[in-house]
Protein backbone atom coordinates (compact mmCIF):
# COMPACT_ATOMS: atom_id res chain seq x y z
CA UNK A 1 0.00 0.00 0.00
CA UNK A 2 1.65 3.25 -1.13
CA UNK A 3 1.00 6.07 0.63
CA UNK A 4 1.84 9.32 -0.30
CA UNK A 5 3.90 11.42 2.43
CA UNK A 6 2.26 14.68 0.93
CA UNK A 7 -1.16 13.36 2.00
CA UNK A 8 0.13 12.55 5.21
CA UNK A 9 1.43 16.16 5.45
CA UNK A 10 -2.56 17.15 5.01
CA UNK A 11 -3.80 14.51 7.38
CA UNK A 12 -1.56 15.23 10.06
CA UNK A 13 -3.02 18.48 10.01
CA UNK A 14 -6.56 17.65 9.80
CA UNK A 15 -6.08 15.02 13.11
CA UNK A 16 -3.60 17.98 14.63
CA UNK A 17 -6.91 20.14 14.80
CA UNK A 18 -8.60 17.36 16.51
CA UNK A 19 -5.47 16.76 18.87
CA UNK A 20 -6.10 20.39 20.53
CA UNK A 21 -9.69 19.60 20.50
CA UNK A 22 -9.16 16.39 22.69
CA UNK A 23 -5.62 16.72 24.66
CA UNK A 24 -4.52 20.32 25.12
CA UNK A 25 -2.76 21.64 28.23
CA UNK A 26 -3.64 24.50 29.89
CA UNK A 27 -1.52 26.38 32.08
CA UNK A 28 -2.81 25.71 35.49
CA UNK A 29 -3.92 28.93 36.79
CA UNK A 30 -6.36 28.91 39.50
CA UNK A 31 -6.44 26.14 41.90
CA UNK A 32 -8.90 23.07 42.12
CA UNK A 33 -10.10 21.08 44.82
CA UNK A 34 -9.46 17.44 44.02
CA UNK A 35 -6.37 15.32 44.04
CA UNK A 36 -4.24 13.41 42.23
CA UNK A 37 -3.88 9.41 42.51
CA UNK A 38 -0.30 8.68 44.03
CA UNK A 39 -0.02 5.93 41.80
CA UNK A 40 -0.92 7.30 38.59
CA UNK A 41 1.32 10.46 39.39
CA UNK A 42 4.42 8.14 39.40
CA UNK A 43 3.54 6.47 36.52
CA UNK A 44 3.75 10.20 34.48
CA UNK A 45 6.47 11.09 36.22
CA UNK A 46 4.89 14.13 38.47
CA UNK A 47 5.36 14.54 42.28
CA UNK A 48 2.58 13.77 44.04
CA UNK A 49 2.96 16.72 46.81
CA UNK A 50 3.01 19.20 43.34
CA UNK A 51 -0.04 20.00 42.68
CA UNK A 52 -3.74 19.44 42.84
CA UNK A 53 -5.31 18.36 39.46
CA UNK A 54 -8.79 18.56 38.26
CA UNK A 55 -10.46 15.56 36.60
CA UNK A 56 -10.10 16.27 32.90
CA UNK A 57 -6.39 17.70 33.89
CA UNK A 58 -6.01 14.03 35.04
CA UNK A 59 -7.07 12.77 32.08
CA UNK A 60 -4.76 15.47 29.68
CA UNK A 61 -2.09 13.94 31.85
CA UNK A 62 -3.07 10.06 32.20
CA UNK A 63 -0.43 7.98 30.41
CA UNK A 64 -1.46 6.37 26.86
CA UNK A 65 -1.27 3.58 26.26
CA UNK A 66 0.11 1.04 23.36
CA UNK A 67 0.07 -2.82 22.37
CA UNK A 68 3.49 -4.40 22.72
CA UNK A 69 3.47 -6.19 19.66
CA UNK A 70 6.68 -8.70 17.46
CA UNK A 71 7.74 -8.65 14.50
CA UNK A 72 7.98 -12.42 14.38
CA UNK A 73 4.27 -13.92 13.29
CA UNK A 74 0.96 -12.78 15.64
CA UNK A 75 0.52 -15.40 17.88
CA UNK A 76 -2.68 -15.62 19.89
CA UNK A 77 -1.32 -14.94 23.49
CA UNK A 78 -2.38 -12.31 25.56
CA UNK A 79 -0.67 -8.88 24.44
CA UNK A 80 0.77 -6.69 27.32
CA UNK A 81 0.28 -2.95 27.34
CA UNK A 82 2.91 -0.39 27.40
CA UNK A 83 2.58 2.64 29.15
CA UNK A 84 3.54 6.29 27.60
CA UNK A 85 4.52 9.40 29.44
CA UNK A 86 2.00 11.94 28.03
CA UNK A 87 4.56 14.96 27.97
CA UNK A 88 6.33 12.90 25.55
CA UNK A 89 4.18 11.69 23.94
CA UNK A 90 0.48 13.18 23.63
CA UNK A 91 2.42 17.15 23.71
CA UNK A 92 0.34 19.62 22.09
CA UNK A 93 1.17 19.40 17.98
CA UNK A 94 3.59 22.69 17.64
CA UNK A 95 3.67 22.14 13.50
CA UNK A 96 5.63 25.40 13.65
CA UNK A 97 8.73 23.94 15.80
CA UNK A 98 8.49 20.53 13.62
CA UNK A 99 9.10 23.03 10.50
CA UNK A 100 11.92 25.12 12.54
CA UNK A 101 13.77 21.56 13.20
CA UNK A 102 13.55 20.33 9.73
CA UNK A 103 14.77 23.46 8.55
CA UNK A 104 17.67 23.38 11.19
CA UNK A 105 18.61 19.64 10.59
CA UNK A 106 18.46 20.35 6.81
CA UNK A 107 21.02 23.44 7.03
CA UNK A 108 23.09 23.60 9.63
CA UNK A 109 25.69 21.33 8.00
CA UNK A 110 25.07 22.87 4.75
CA UNK A 111 28.04 24.52 3.12
CA UNK A 112 28.20 25.89 -0.43
CA UNK A 113 31.23 26.00 -1.84
CA UNK A 114 30.25 28.32 -4.59
CA UNK A 115 33.53 30.64 -5.21
CA UNK A 116 33.86 33.03 -8.00
CA UNK A 117 37.86 34.11 -8.30
CA UNK A 118 38.52 37.70 -7.91
CA UNK A 119 39.69 39.93 -10.66
CA UNK A 120 43.32 39.89 -8.21
CA UNK A 121 43.26 35.81 -8.44
CA UNK A 122 42.97 35.35 -11.97
CA UNK A 123 45.84 33.78 -13.29
CA UNK A 124 46.17 36.43 -16.26
CA UNK A 125 48.51 38.55 -17.39
CA UNK A 126 48.94 41.92 -15.81
CA UNK A 127 50.35 43.43 -19.20
CA UNK A 128 48.04 46.97 -20.26
CA UNK A 129 46.84 44.81 -23.79
CA UNK A 130 47.48 48.19 -25.71
CA UNK A 131 48.58 51.70 -25.21
CA UNK A 132 46.18 53.90 -23.54
CA UNK A 133 46.01 56.63 -26.55
CA UNK A 134 45.82 56.45 -30.74
CA UNK A 135 44.58 53.02 -31.34
CA UNK A 136 41.47 54.00 -31.79
CA UNK A 137 40.35 51.08 -29.24
CA UNK A 138 38.32 51.54 -25.46
CA UNK A 139 41.30 51.82 -23.31
CA UNK A 140 42.10 48.70 -20.62
CA UNK A 141 44.34 48.28 -18.31
CA UNK A 142 44.64 44.19 -17.86
CA UNK A 143 42.37 41.52 -19.31
CA UNK A 144 41.70 39.93 -16.17
CA UNK A 145 38.36 43.01 -15.67
CA UNK A 146 34.72 41.61 -15.27
CA UNK A 147 34.20 43.50 -18.68
CA UNK A 148 36.43 40.39 -19.90
CA UNK A 149 35.60 37.10 -21.45
CA UNK A 150 37.79 35.49 -19.49
CA UNK A 151 37.85 37.76 -16.37
CA UNK A 152 36.77 37.94 -13.18
CA UNK A 153 33.41 38.36 -11.30
CA UNK A 154 33.12 41.66 -10.12
CA UNK A 155 30.12 40.64 -7.04
CA UNK A 156 30.39 36.91 -7.34
CA UNK A 157 30.32 34.75 -4.40
CA UNK A 158 33.22 34.59 -2.81
CA UNK A 159 34.60 31.38 -0.54
CA UNK A 160 32.42 28.35 1.63
CA UNK A 161 29.44 30.12 3.08
CA UNK A 162 28.05 28.22 5.87
CA UNK A 163 24.46 27.95 7.20
CA UNK A 164 25.10 27.07 10.65
CA UNK A 165 23.34 27.73 13.15
CA UNK A 166 22.06 26.75 16.83
CA UNK A 167 17.93 26.11 17.68
CA UNK A 168 17.28 26.31 20.95
CA UNK A 169 17.34 23.37 23.35
CA UNK A 170 13.95 23.81 24.50
CA UNK A 171 12.81 24.10 20.64
CA UNK A 172 14.51 20.55 19.74
CA UNK A 173 12.95 19.23 22.77
CA UNK A 174 9.29 20.11 22.41
CA UNK A 175 10.17 19.40 18.17
CA UNK A 176 11.42 15.34 19.32
CA UNK A 177 8.18 15.14 21.45
CA UNK A 178 5.73 16.55 18.77
CA UNK A 179 7.18 14.32 16.40
CA UNK A 180 6.53 10.89 18.55
CA UNK A 181 3.11 12.23 19.66
CA UNK A 182 1.90 12.48 15.87
CA UNK A 183 3.01 9.48 15.52
CA UNK A 184 1.01 8.15 18.32
CA UNK A 185 -2.04 9.16 17.31
CA UNK A 186 -1.83 8.71 13.87
CA UNK A 187 -1.20 5.03 14.42
CA UNK A 188 2.39 5.08 13.13
CA UNK A 189 3.65 4.33 16.00
CA UNK A 190 4.23 0.41 17.27
CA UNK A 191 6.27 -0.20 20.40
CA UNK A 192 7.75 -4.27 20.35
CA UNK A 193 9.46 -6.45 22.73
CA UNK A 194 12.23 -6.79 20.60
CA UNK A 195 13.71 -6.51 16.70
CA UNK A 196 14.01 -10.60 16.58
CA UNK A 197 12.27 -11.90 13.85
CA UNK A 198 11.69 -15.73 12.22
CA UNK A 199 12.29 -14.98 8.48
CA UNK A 200 15.47 -14.47 6.69
CA UNK A 201 14.69 -13.50 3.22
CA UNK A 202 13.88 -9.48 2.71
CA UNK A 203 10.99 -9.59 1.05
CA UNK A 204 9.40 -12.29 3.02
CA UNK A 205 9.83 -9.97 5.67
CA UNK A 206 8.37 -6.90 3.45
CA UNK A 207 5.39 -8.78 3.25
CA UNK A 208 4.78 -9.26 6.44
CA UNK A 209 5.00 -5.85 7.53
CA UNK A 210 2.80 -4.68 4.59
CA UNK A 211 -0.01 -7.64 5.90
CA UNK A 212 -0.22 -5.17 8.92
CA UNK A 213 -0.14 -1.90 7.05
CA UNK A 214 3.19 -0.78 8.85
CA UNK A 215 3.93 1.53 5.97
CA UNK A 216 5.97 1.83 3.11
CA UNK A 217 9.17 2.74 4.81
CA UNK A 218 9.51 2.14 8.77
CA UNK A 219 12.46 2.95 11.14
CA UNK A 220 13.24 0.57 13.97
CA UNK A 221 14.90 2.14 16.96
CA UNK A 222 16.37 0.17 19.76
CA UNK A 223 18.30 1.28 22.81
CA UNK A 224 21.76 -0.21 21.55
CA UNK A 225 23.98 0.18 18.50
CA UNK A 226 24.42 -3.66 17.95
CA UNK A 227 21.18 -4.70 16.67
CA UNK A 228 20.06 -8.30 15.98
CA UNK A 229 22.14 -10.26 13.09
CA UNK A 230 18.86 -11.22 11.19
CA UNK A 231 17.12 -7.93 11.18
CA UNK A 232 20.45 -6.40 10.45
CA UNK A 233 21.02 -8.73 7.13
CA UNK A 234 17.18 -8.18 6.12
CA UNK A 235 16.88 -4.22 5.93
CA UNK A 236 20.15 -4.05 4.57
CA UNK A 237 18.57 -5.21 1.40
CA UNK A 238 15.46 -3.11 1.56
CA UNK A 239 16.45 0.57 1.81
CA UNK A 240 13.57 1.93 3.33
CA UNK A 241 13.92 -0.29 6.10
CA UNK A 242 16.55 1.69 8.63
CA UNK A 243 17.65 0.70 12.07
CA UNK A 244 18.88 3.45 14.51
CA UNK A 245 19.66 3.47 18.21
CA UNK A 246 18.26 5.95 20.33
CA UNK A 247 20.57 8.67 20.01
CA UNK A 248 20.27 8.83 16.21
CA UNK A 249 16.31 9.57 16.51
CA UNK A 250 15.85 12.84 15.03
CA UNK A 251 12.78 14.65 13.20
CA UNK A 252 13.63 14.65 10.03
CA UNK A 253 13.75 10.44 10.12
CA UNK A 254 10.95 10.47 11.76
CA UNK A 255 8.93 12.41 9.20
CA UNK A 256 10.59 10.35 6.47
CA UNK A 257 9.91 7.38 7.50
CA UNK A 258 6.03 6.23 7.08
CA UNK A 259 5.87 4.59 10.21
CA UNK A 260 8.39 4.33 13.88
CA UNK A 261 8.93 1.35 15.65
CA UNK A 262 9.97 1.42 18.84
CA UNK A 263 11.21 -1.63 21.27
CA UNK A 264 10.35 -1.10 24.64
CA UNK A 265 14.12 0.28 25.86
CA UNK A 266 13.79 2.40 23.82
CA UNK A 267 10.69 3.82 24.85
CA UNK A 268 12.23 3.60 28.33
CA UNK A 269 15.38 5.18 27.46
CA UNK A 270 13.70 8.05 25.51
CA UNK A 271 11.57 8.94 28.32
CA UNK A 272 13.72 9.39 30.54
CA UNK A 273 16.15 11.47 28.73
CA UNK A 274 13.51 13.87 27.81
CA UNK A 275 11.65 14.13 31.02
CA UNK A 276 15.68 14.63 32.81
CA UNK A 277 15.92 17.40 30.57
CA UNK A 278 12.55 18.61 30.91
CA UNK A 279 13.21 18.64 34.75
CA UNK A 280 16.55 19.47 35.30
CA UNK A 281 17.60 22.79 37.04
CA UNK A 282 21.15 22.77 35.92
CA UNK A 283 20.69 23.68 32.35
CA UNK A 284 24.18 24.95 30.48
CA UNK A 285 23.94 27.69 28.07
CA UNK A 286 22.67 25.04 25.05
CA UNK B 1 -0.31 19.55 -42.31
CA UNK B 2 -4.05 20.33 -44.08
CA UNK B 3 -2.73 23.90 -43.62
CA UNK B 4 -1.11 24.08 -46.51
CA UNK B 5 -4.19 23.51 -48.31
CA UNK B 6 -6.88 25.37 -46.66
CA UNK B 7 -10.16 24.95 -47.35
CA UNK B 8 -10.53 29.01 -48.39
CA UNK B 9 -8.69 28.50 -51.28
CA UNK B 10 -10.25 25.35 -52.58
CA UNK B 11 -13.56 27.08 -52.09
CA UNK B 12 -12.26 30.30 -53.92
CA UNK B 13 -10.44 28.36 -57.15
CA UNK B 14 -13.90 26.08 -57.05
CA UNK B 15 -15.55 29.30 -57.01
CA UNK B 16 -13.85 30.68 -59.94
CA UNK B 17 -14.53 27.57 -62.02
CA UNK B 18 -17.94 27.31 -61.54
CA UNK B 19 -18.68 31.27 -62.07
CA UNK B 20 -16.83 30.78 -65.17
CA UNK B 21 -18.31 28.08 -66.19
CA UNK B 22 -21.79 28.27 -65.43
CA UNK B 23 -22.43 31.89 -64.18
CA UNK B 24 -24.43 30.59 -61.16
CA UNK B 25 -22.56 30.61 -57.67
CA UNK B 26 -22.92 27.40 -56.01
CA UNK B 27 -24.98 27.45 -52.64
CA UNK B 28 -22.39 25.36 -50.92
CA UNK B 29 -19.47 27.54 -51.35
CA UNK B 30 -21.68 30.21 -50.17
CA UNK B 31 -20.42 30.10 -46.27
CA UNK B 32 -20.55 32.66 -43.61
CA UNK B 33 -17.32 33.33 -41.13
CA UNK B 34 -19.25 31.06 -38.66
CA UNK B 35 -19.68 28.19 -41.39
CA UNK B 36 -16.21 28.56 -42.65
CA UNK B 37 -14.09 25.34 -40.25
CA UNK B 38 -10.78 24.06 -41.27
CA UNK B 39 -10.38 21.00 -38.90
CA UNK B 40 -13.78 22.06 -37.18
CA UNK B 41 -11.80 25.41 -36.31
CA UNK B 42 -12.54 28.78 -37.50
CA UNK B 43 -9.32 29.75 -39.84
CA UNK B 44 -6.51 31.01 -37.86
CA UNK B 45 -3.72 32.95 -39.11
CA UNK B 46 -4.82 34.18 -42.27
CA UNK B 47 -2.62 35.17 -44.74
CA UNK B 48 0.36 33.68 -42.37
CA UNK B 49 2.95 31.80 -45.43
CA UNK B 50 4.60 28.93 -43.42
CA UNK B 51 8.34 28.89 -44.35
CA UNK B 52 9.78 25.76 -42.29
CA UNK B 53 9.39 22.69 -44.00
CA UNK B 54 6.44 20.55 -43.11
CA UNK B 55 7.61 17.36 -44.47
CA UNK B 56 10.15 14.75 -44.93
CA UNK B 57 12.78 13.37 -42.54
CA UNK B 58 13.60 15.07 -38.89
CA UNK B 59 16.74 17.41 -39.13
CA UNK B 60 20.31 15.77 -37.90
CA UNK B 61 24.04 15.60 -38.70
CA UNK B 62 26.25 15.42 -41.10
CA UNK B 63 28.36 13.21 -39.00
CA UNK B 64 25.05 10.90 -38.27
CA UNK B 65 25.99 12.00 -34.74
CA UNK B 66 23.03 12.48 -32.30
CA UNK B 67 21.39 15.87 -31.93
CA UNK B 68 21.70 17.54 -28.81
CA UNK B 69 18.30 17.21 -26.63
CA UNK B 70 17.16 18.43 -23.06
CA UNK B 71 18.98 15.28 -20.82
CA UNK B 72 16.94 12.46 -19.73
CA UNK B 73 14.82 13.12 -16.28
CA UNK B 74 17.16 10.61 -13.95
CA UNK B 75 15.14 11.01 -10.59
CA UNK B 76 17.36 10.70 -7.46
CA UNK B 77 17.38 8.02 -5.26
CA UNK B 78 15.38 8.86 -2.52
CA UNK B 79 16.60 5.98 -0.43
CA UNK B 80 19.97 5.89 -1.00
CA UNK B 81 22.34 5.28 1.90
CA UNK B 82 22.96 8.80 3.11
CA UNK B 83 19.22 10.01 2.19
CA UNK B 84 17.81 7.18 4.17
CA UNK B 85 19.45 8.08 7.16
CA UNK B 86 19.88 11.77 6.70
CA UNK B 87 19.73 13.89 10.10
CA UNK B 88 20.56 10.96 11.87
CA UNK B 89 22.55 11.90 15.42
CA UNK B 90 21.35 15.12 15.03
CA UNK B 91 20.02 15.02 18.60
CA UNK B 92 22.44 13.36 20.02
CA UNK B 93 23.00 15.93 22.91
CA UNK B 94 19.70 15.62 24.41
CA UNK B 95 18.90 11.00 23.36
CA UNK B 96 22.56 10.40 24.17
CA UNK B 97 24.85 10.44 27.07
CA UNK B 98 25.13 14.38 27.02
CA UNK B 99 29.06 14.30 26.69
CA UNK B 100 28.38 15.03 22.52
CA UNK B 101 26.54 17.53 20.69
CA UNK B 102 25.86 18.02 17.12
CA UNK B 103 28.58 20.18 16.73
CA UNK B 104 31.01 17.82 17.27
CA UNK B 105 29.67 15.31 14.75
CA UNK B 106 29.73 17.68 11.94
CA UNK B 107 32.33 15.41 9.31
CA UNK B 108 31.14 16.34 6.22
CA UNK B 109 32.15 19.90 6.91
CA UNK B 110 35.61 20.96 7.12
CA UNK B 111 37.43 21.29 10.16
CA UNK B 112 37.86 24.84 9.69
CA UNK B 113 34.26 25.40 8.88
CA UNK B 114 32.88 23.61 12.24
CA UNK B 115 30.10 25.56 13.92
CA UNK B 116 31.67 28.81 11.78
CA UNK B 117 28.37 31.03 12.01
CA UNK B 118 29.79 34.06 9.80
CA UNK B 119 28.59 34.28 6.51
CA UNK B 120 31.09 37.66 5.94
CA UNK B 121 33.85 36.63 4.16
CA UNK B 122 36.25 38.41 5.89
CA UNK B 123 35.46 36.46 8.69
CA UNK B 124 36.22 33.28 7.02
CA UNK B 125 39.18 33.67 5.84
CA UNK B 126 40.28 34.90 9.53
CA UNK B 127 38.92 31.85 11.14
CA UNK B 128 40.75 30.09 8.00
CA UNK B 129 44.30 31.59 8.58
CA UNK B 130 43.80 30.83 12.24
CA UNK B 131 43.20 26.96 11.82
CA UNK B 132 46.15 26.56 9.11
CA UNK B 133 48.67 29.61 10.09
CA UNK B 134 51.16 26.82 11.98
CA UNK B 135 50.32 24.18 9.88
CA UNK B 136 52.54 24.21 6.98
CA UNK B 137 49.64 25.67 4.62
CA UNK B 138 52.02 28.62 3.59
CA UNK B 139 54.72 26.26 2.91
CA UNK B 140 53.09 23.95 1.08
CA UNK B 141 50.34 26.17 -1.07
CA UNK B 142 52.14 29.89 -1.08
CA UNK B 143 50.48 31.19 -3.82
CA UNK B 144 47.22 30.84 -2.10
CA UNK B 145 48.29 31.45 1.07
CA UNK B 146 49.66 35.18 -0.21
CA UNK B 147 46.68 35.90 -2.31
CA UNK B 148 44.37 34.79 1.22
CA UNK B 149 46.53 37.34 2.48
CA UNK B 150 46.28 39.85 0.69
CA UNK B 151 42.89 39.62 0.31
CA UNK B 152 42.49 39.61 4.46
CA UNK B 153 44.01 42.88 4.11
CA UNK B 154 42.19 44.35 1.16
CA UNK B 155 38.97 43.51 2.74
CA UNK B 156 39.88 45.07 6.61
CA UNK B 157 40.30 48.31 4.91
CA UNK B 158 37.57 47.83 2.68
CA UNK B 159 35.56 47.38 5.27
CA UNK B 160 36.90 49.95 7.82
CA UNK B 161 37.38 52.48 5.05
CA UNK B 162 34.74 52.94 2.13
CA UNK B 163 31.61 49.96 3.48
CA UNK B 164 29.11 51.37 6.15
CA UNK B 165 28.61 50.07 9.71
CA UNK B 166 25.26 48.31 9.05
CA UNK B 167 25.75 46.54 5.79
CA UNK B 168 23.52 43.82 7.11
CA UNK B 169 23.33 40.89 4.20
CA UNK B 170 24.48 43.19 1.26
CA UNK B 171 27.94 43.18 2.14
CA UNK B 172 30.47 40.10 1.63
Amino acid sequence: MARNIFEKSRTILQKASQLIENTMIRPLNRKVSTQIDNQQASSVGIHPAAFELASWQKSVLSPREAWIESLKAENSEEKRIQLLNPTVFAHYPRIDLLFKNVRWQKLYKHVSYANAPVRHEISRSLKKPWPQKGMGKARHGDRRSPIWIGGAKAHGPRGPKTYYHELSFMVRLKGLSTALSMKLAQDDLHIVENLDIDVDDPKAFEEVLDSRLWGPSVLFVDDTDFMPERISLVTDKIPHYNLMPVYGLNVYSMLKHTTLVLTVDAVKRIEERMLYHLNRTNMPNV
Amino acid sequence: MSRLIPNYVIIATRNFTSVKSSGKVPEKNMKYHSEKIVEDRPPRDFGYEEKLLQEGLLPRLKDGGPVKNLPDFKPKDRWSQKRAVFGQNDYIDILGSGNLRPIDIMYGVPYWLRGLKDNREYQTLIRKRVVYGLSGYSTQYPTKWEKMQKRISYLYRFINNYQKQDVGWKGQ
